[in-house]
C-alpha cells in the first residue's frame, strides 16, 4: 500500500513518519554511511522534513515501511537552494509553485545499484507522479548520482541538465528536472510491470483527465 | 546566485531531443567533439553478463576501414576499452585505462591495430542503464591534457546523445521486424514469474488471482505463440521483448 502524507494528514501518521526516519538512518547512514545525516536518535531527518514536506511512503501488508520518498515545494529553501547551487548552470536555482524537488528515494533491503530495477521503488515513482498529475505540479527537480542519469534518461521523461556533473565527497552528481506528464507516468508502469495506478483515490480522473488532455494536444499539433 | 554560463552543450542535449534522425544526432554531436578536439565517435551497446546478446554498434565515423574490421572481427568481444567501460562508470583515457589495467594478447592485437588506422589516443564514457544494460561512446583522438570542464560537457552530452540513438535503433528495429504477437500485461505478468521460476501457486499468490487464471493466462500465451510448452512461449517473449527476464 502506498501512503502519501502531507500538510493535511501528517498529524495522524506520526508514527509511521518516524518509521521512516529509522528505515533512512538504516539505509542512508548505516548502508551508505552518510555519516553527516547521522543523528543520536537513530532516525535520519534534515532541514527539508518539515511540515510542508510530502512523503510518499510504500508498506508493506504488515504496515511497514519498505520504500519512499519525499517531495518540497521550490518556493521554499530546497537542497538545491541551499546545498548544491554550485549544480545549477543554465538557468537559475528552481523557484517556481509548479516545480517541487525530489529527495530521499529509497527501498528497503535494496541496494543502490538495484534501486533501479526494484518493484518498490518503481511504485513509489509512479506515486510522485500520480500526485505530481493531480496537483498540477509540472516539473520535479531533483539531485542525483550522475551514474544514474543514463536510466533516468531511459525513461524517456524529457529530463534535462540543469548544470554539469559536479564532484563531491562520496561521488559525483548533477541537478536535474523533469516535467511530469502521463506519457512519463505510463513509461514507468511498462518498465517496471505495474498495471496501473498506486494511488487509487486520485484515479482515474485525474490521470484520465491528463490522459486526454496529453492526446488533445497530440492530435492539435 | 551561480555565474550564468553559456555552454553549447545544453543546446546540444537540446537539440537532439527534436531531432528524430540519427544523421541529424551525428552532424551535431561531431560539431561538439571537435570543438573539443576529437575527430570521431562510436557509439554501441557493450554485451555484459546480463544482456550476452550480440553486440549492437548503434553509430560510429571512426575511420571506415576499422569499423569493418571490428564488427567483422567481433572486436567488441576482446576491446580491452568495451572490457573497461563495463566495469567503471566514469569516462577514461585510453592510455590511463592501458596503464592501469594488463591486456591479454588480444586484447593487446585491437589496440595495435586501430593505432594502424592512425587512432593512438580516446576517450571512453561507460553508460549503465536498466537490467544490466552496458554500453559506451568511445572519441577518437583528442589532446592529452583536456580541459576538466570541457571533459564533463562531453560527458554529459554521451549521456543523451547514447540514449538517443539507442531510441532511434530500438525504433529501426521495431519498424523493420514482422508485426509481434500481442500478449496482455497479465499475460506478461504471468510469463514474468514463471520465467524466474516461479509455479503456478507462486505466481497466484504473487498476483493474488486465482491458480487455475494463472494457469489460463500462461495457455493463452502459449497459444498466441503457437507454441506447446511454457519454456518455449516464455523464450519468444523474452526474445521480442515482451517480457523481460
Amino acid at each position: 500500500m502506498m501512503l502519501v502524507i502531507g500538510p493535511h494528514n501528517r498529524d495522524k501518521h506520526m508514527d509511521t513518519l518516524e518509521e521512516s526516519f529509522r528505515v533512512r538512518h538504516d539505509i542512508y547512514v548505516k548502508e551508505r554511511g552518510w555519516k553527516a545525516l547521522a543523528h543520536d536518535d537513530g532516525l535520519e531527518y534534515d532541514q527539508f522534513d518539515r511540515e510542508d514536506t510530502i512523503y510518499f511512503l510504500r508498506l508493506s501488508k504488515d504496515g511497514r515501511v519498505i520504500g519512499g520518498s519525499r517531495l518540497i515545494p521550490t518556493t521554499g529553501p530546497t537542497l538545491i537552494s541551499e546545498v548544491f547551487p554550485q549544480l545549477v548552470e543554465w538557468g537559475s536555482v528552481p523557484f517556481d509553485p509548479s516545480t517541487y524537488e525530489h529527495t530521499r528515494y529509497f527501498a528497503r533491503g535494496c541496494p543502490k545499484e538495484n534501486l533501479s530495477t526494484s518493484r518498490v521503488s518503481g511504485e513509489v515513482l509512479c506515486a510522485i507522479f500520480e500526485y505530481c498529475l493531480a496537483h498540477h505540479i509540472e516539473n520535479v527537480t531533483t539531485v542525483c548520482d550522475t551514474f544514474f542519469l543514463p536510466m533516468i534518461l531511459e525513461f524517456e521523461w524529457g529530463t534535462k541538465p540543469l548544470g554539469l556533473p559536479v564532484k563531491y565527497d562520496e561521488g559525483e552528481c548533477v541537478a536535474i528536472r523533469t516535467p511530469i506528464s502521463y506519457r512519463g507516468l505510463q513509461s514507468i508502469y511498462a518498465q517496471r510491470h505495474i498495471s496501473g495506478p498506486v494511488l487509487p483515490e486520485l484515479v482515474p480522473m485525474v490521470v484520465q483527465r491528463a490522459y486526454l488532455t496529453e492526446q488533445l494536444e497530440e492530435t492539435l499539433h | 546566485m551561480p555565474p550564468q554560463v553559456a555552454s553549447s552543450a545544453l543546446d546540444f542535449v537540446d537539440a537532439i531531443e527534436h531531432n528524430t534522425s540519427k544523421e541529424d544526432v551525428i552532424r551535431l554531436f561531431t560539431k561538439e567533439l571537435r570543438l573539443r578536439g576529437f575527430d570521431s565517435f562510436g557509439s554501441a551497446e557493450i554485451p555484459s553478463a546480463a544482456r550476452p546478446f550480440a553486440p549492437c554498434l548503434y553509430v560510429s565515423t571512426m575511420p571506415e576501414g576499422w569499423v569493418e574490421r571490428y564488427v567483422e572481427m567481433e572486436y567488441v568481444q576482446s576491446d580491452p576499452m568495451a572490457r573497461l567501460a563495463t566495469m567503471t562508470s566514469t569516462p577514461f583515457r585510453w592510455t590511463e585505462a592501458t596503464n592501469a589495467i594488463s591486456l591479454d594478447p588480444n586484447e593487446e592485437t585491437v589496440m595495435n591495430e586501430i593505432c594502424e588506422f592512425g587512432v593512438n589516443e580516446g576517450l571512453v564514457v561507460p553508460i549503465h542503464a536498466h537490467r544490466g544494460y552496458c554500453g559506451a561512446v568511445t572519441f577518437a583522438g583528442g589532446t592529452t591534457d583536456l580541459d576538466p570542464r570541457q571533459l564533463n560537457e562531453l560527458y554529459m552530452m554521451s549521456m543523451f546523445a547514447h540514449n538517443r540513438l539507442r531510441a532511434l535503433h530500438i525504433a529501426d528495429v521495431a519498424n523493420d521486424s514482422e508485426p509481434q504477437v500481442q500478449l496482455t500485461p497479465r499475460e506478461c505478468e504471468c510469463l514474468h514469474w514463471a520465467a524466474n521460476g516461479k509455479s503456478d501457486w507462486a505466481i497466484s499468490q504473487i498476483l493474488k488471482i486465482s491458480e487455475h487464471t494463472v494457469h489460463e493466462h500462461v495457455e493463452r500465451a502459449k497459444k498466441k505463440y503457437n507454441v506447446s510448452t511454457r519454456v518455449q512461449a516464455i523464450v519468444l517473449a523474452i526474445l521480442q521483448g515482451q517480457v523481460r527476464p
